[in-house]
């Protein structure tokens, strides 16, 4: 097994700058460029809450998963000596084909709700378009029905992004080195994002590597856990939680590593029905409790690792790390 | 040697789990569904008789084109309807008049014994009815109707094999129409009836020339369709 243990001067500080630079400039490509949620809370502005939680469904459901992947890129982590880095975790979430659509049924609803001129009418209210991963032409409709009949159709909301891979990106460091121990932060500096408010993120986790008490193991193992919280402006706020167990084994440059985990996560949408004024919220828990974890790690210079994930949802993730 | 060979081993056992990996990322596993994908909501016996009224009073204002009809331009091969903009029913039918049967030569509208009436591929026509007090619904229908005129009674027979479709929104249905009778200067069809399949039920509409049509729901739920407004009424027993 390797040993991170010593700081080769010059080289490792080199490096560590250039992760540095590279972490510091998708910290600013990604406050600066044009974030889904500004363009989200227009496209749910125009909608209730059921209509929203089901045209936001997909991202919902993908993004705990986002969050609670990436953990570790190996198992090792050295009982003496110092171990750093810095880099950056991308995370995107596969969904069904099927998902990019979405149809919600309310049977004998007071059409008025929808339609004043249908005040005191019972009826059914079909809710059907594409999500927000859905088609970016196509609208979606409210229709009420009564009798068998179509008494009424309001057009709603196109997708916003006609995409199966829900994107997430977290800069992340950890230090550690000390009786296996190893602490990790991801972390978002507070951005602005103009009158929608600010975003948030923070998380943090701890890891340990049993090998210390097991020098014999052909593997190295670890157990951990990770918290954290995605703050963005007032329209979401998400939490995700994860306790996890890794092993690996070193086949230089090459580390494989897999793992098991279980994690909660949940989401929180809040914004304003602009047509009625009307304040709305909803909290979501996420349906993803378990996965398997299966990755590879290429230690040449920085750490480039490709994994994939599976548990109700399908997740890949890389991550470039720089450190020691 | 034996360091070359023992490297090559487990590096090579390494990057086929590497490969693995890209292969299951490139493959694709699947998540599980996550968005609402409810069902249409299930009609009742009533909600089918309504449709099926609105499809009875299509055919009081359709079929009857077949002996009312008179065009503009009498000596076209096929002519078009268009429906009055006051009226119940918008778009166009086309008819084509034959004498000698359907394979006979094209006629006049005043000298066939055949008509084919039908919308053109792609169109439909739209009913407007009134189902809630004071809001319109509007139903889309194709027709592909035949039938034999009877130039010196002013009288059709639909003829077995007429058929069309209505649409309302995530309702789809379609009608088979046989042995319906209309004439000249008769506000309702005389006799025949119209079977209409739609959201799991099969209705039976039988007109008798009066303004009231019965309607046999899943040949167990009978309903009086009132043919000027659409109005159904359970008939017990």
């Amino acid at each position: 097994m390797r040993r991170f243990n010593t700081l080769r001067t010059g080289h490792d500080l080199s490096t560590i700058a250039l992760g540095v630079t590279l972490v510091l400039t998708l910290l600013w490509g990604a406050g600066t460029s044009a974030w889904a949620d500004d363009d989200l809370e227009d496209k749910l502005s125009q909608v209730g809450a059921v209509y929203g939680e089901a045209y936001s469904s997909p991202f919902i459901y993908a993004h705990g998963p986002n969050q609670n992947s990436a953990m570790y890129q190996s198992a090792h982590i050295p009982w003496s000596g110092l171990t750093f880095g810095i880099g950056v975790k991308v995370m995107a979430t596969r969904i069904k084909e099927e998902d990019q659509y979405f149809q919600k049924v309310l049977e004998d609803e007071d059409l008025g709700k929808y339609d004043p001129d249908y005040a005191g009418q019972t009826g059914d209210v079909v809710m059907s378009g594409p999500t927000i991963f859905g088609n970016t032409e196509q609208v979606g409709s409210v229709k009420g029905y009564v009798g068998g009949t179509e008494v009424f159709n309001i057009p709603t909301i196109t997708g916003l992004y006609d995409t199966r891979m829900v994107p997430l990106a977290a800069p992340e460091a950890y230090v550690g080195g000390l009786v296996g121990l190893k602490l990790t932060l991801r972390y978002f500096p507070e951005l602005s994002m103009g009158s929608y408010g600010k975003t948030k993120y923070f998380g943090y986790g701890l890891q340990w590597n049993i090998n210390g008490l097991l020098k014999d193991l052909p593997v190295d193992i670890m157990v951990g856990f990770f918290n954290q919280q995605l703050k963005v402006g007032s329209l979401i706020d998400s939490n995700a939680s994860t306790i996890f167990a890794g092993v690996s084994h070193d086949f230089s440059p090459v580390t494989l590593y897999g793992g098991l985990a279980a994690e909660t996560s949940d989401m929180t949408v809040a914004y304003t029905f602009v047509e009625e004024d009307q304040d709305v919220s909803f909290e979501v828990d996420g349906r993803q409790k378990s996965r398997f974890t299966l990755g590879a790690t290429l230690d040449i210079l920085l750490k480039l690792n490709l994994e994939m994930a599976y548990g109700k949802m399908a997740t890949y993730s890389a991550g470039l790390m720089f450190g020691f | 040697m034996r360091n070359i060979r023992k490297n090559l081993v487990p590096a090579g056992l390494a990057m086929t789990a590497l490969l693995l990996v890209w292969g299951l990322m490139l493959g694709g596993c699947e998540s599980e569904s996550v968005a609402p994908h409810d069902g249409n909501p299930e009609l009742s016996a009533a909600d089918a008789a309504n449709q099926s009224s609105i499809v009875a009073m299509a055919m009081v204002e359709v079929l009857p084109q077949l002996v009312d009809f008179v065009p503009n331009s009498p000596n076209k091969v096929i002519y078009t309807y268009t429906f009055p903009l006051d009226g119940d029913i918008a778009g166009s039918v086309d008819l084509d008049f034959r004498i000698g049967g359907a394979e006979g030569a094209s006629a006049t509208y005043s000298e066939a014994d055949y008509c084919h009436l039908y919308t053109e591929a792609g169109d439909s026509v739209v009913v407007t009815v009134e189902i809630i007090e004071g809001a319109e619904s509007h139903i889309l229908f194709t027709f592909d109707i035949m039938g034999t005129i009877n130039q010196a009674e002013d009288s059709a027979v639909i003829l077995e094999g007429s058929h069309g479709s209505m649409t309302s929104g995530i309702y789809t249905g379609t009608f088979a129409i046989a042995g319906v009778g209309v004439a000249v200067g008769h506000d309702y069809p005389d006799s025949g009836t119209v079977t209409f399949t739609g959201a799991s039920h099969e209705t039976v509409v039988t007109f008798d020339g009066t303004g009231t049509a019965v309607a046999v729901v899943d040949e167990t739920d009978t309903y009086e369709i009132d043919l000027d407004t659409g109005e159904i009424t359970a008939v017990d027993g």
